[in-house]
């Protein structure tokens, strides 16, 4: 048990650095011992230029071969390599990637009910959307219902976060990669109401399209 | 928008089409609901649209498929497989597409 919160503790830790919200930054001060169930402390990390040299073992975050944008705290710095791949594996973008810049092992830690239920951190990233309600949506966020051109959240149908049973979905190919299946996940719709990606499976669907996009 | 109208052309066909935003116009923030909503509004999407602020929770089902957005992945609506996984609007994935769908074109 220790162990788990231990190990939430670095997680959200780690989830507040990359988020550069709370759970230290650069110039903070080095928090409590690792064994205890404070923020970890994270030693400094490099500065460098896209031309410098980091050290053996380390990239630039501003370089081009970087490749993703990095939070504030990580832009522009000497990252460990053995970080980087946290970050290119997306969990950085679930801000659970742990242990970056430290000589741990990084590893991506799934959001999950129990990180959300105990988390302070989705306050600000709202991934814990169905699960508790300690999890309060930043303000700002609500539907703007004086604007004529919003239009009026529709009541939701009810959730369906279980995989129908004429989705031929194999949890043993579950995987990330191309050939993998997919995890089942939920999200909101725009009318904040649940939307699992499994409860499109199955039936008469014969193709799932996603498209990721940003309003830049 | 090209998505929308394919959309609305098949999916009596078997498509399903999720539109999933991650950050309005400045980046490192997340969407408003008022944002989305104005979303959907302004392009008349009729498909679900969803908020996933970084792309967090789609990233942790699936690998990072490019750095040229928008992101997309096909996926068998029978078992959930990743069929395909790529960035921008190649056309390949209508192609894709078209052949999951046994059509000769997605739109008319």
């Amino acid at each position: 048990m220790r162990n788990t919160i231990k190990r939430w503790a670095i997680g959200m830790a780690a989830f507040g650095m990359l988020l550069g919200c709370g759970g230290g930054g650069s110039s903070a001060p080095p928090a409590g011992p690792a064994d205890t169930d404070g923020p970890p402390e994270h030693p400094p990390v490099t500065a460098c230029s896209v031309t410098a040299d980091c050290a053996d073992g380390e990239f630039c975050s501003a370089s081009a071969e970087a490749g993703l944008k990095f939070p504030e705290h990580y832009q522009n710095a000497c990252i460990k390599e053995s970080s980087m791949e946290c970050f290119k594996g997306n969990c950085t973008l679930s801000g659970m990637c742990t242990n970056i810049g430290t000589d741990e092992e990084p590893d991506c830690v799934p959001t999950n009910a129990a990180d959300c239920y105990y988390s302070d951190d989705c306050t600000n990233y709202d991934s814990c959307i169905f699960e508790t309600d300690a999890c309060v949506l930043p303000a700002g966020n609500e539907p703007d219902t004086s604007n004529p051109n919003t239009p009026k959240p529709g009541v939701c149908p009810a959730a369906q976060p279980d995989t129908p049973s004429g989705c031929g979905f194999d949890v043993e190919k579950q995987g990330k990669q191309v050939g993998d299946h997919v995890k089942n996940f939920g999200l909101k719709t725009w009318e904040q109401c649940a939307h699992y990606l499994h409860q499109d499976c199955g039936g008469d669907t014969k193709a799932i399209w996603l498209i990721l996009s940003t309003g830049w | 928008m090209r998505a929308e109208e394919i959309y609305k052309a098949n999916k009596d066909k078997g498509l399903q089409l999720l539109y999933i935003i991650s950050e309005p116009k400045q980046k490192d923030q997340l969407p408003s609901w008022e944002y989305m909503a104005n979303y959907v509004a302004d392009r008349g999407l009729t498909c679900p649209v969803l908020r996933d602020y970084k792309f967090a929770q789609t990233y942790g089902a699936m690998k990072h498929a490019s750095t040229a957005l928008p992101h997309q992945y096909i996926l068998d609506g029978q078992t959930m497989e990743i069929v395909m996984a790529t960035g921008g609007v190649p056309q390949e994935v209508e192609d894709k597409l078209a052949e999951m769908l046994g059509v000769s074109q997605l739109t008319p």
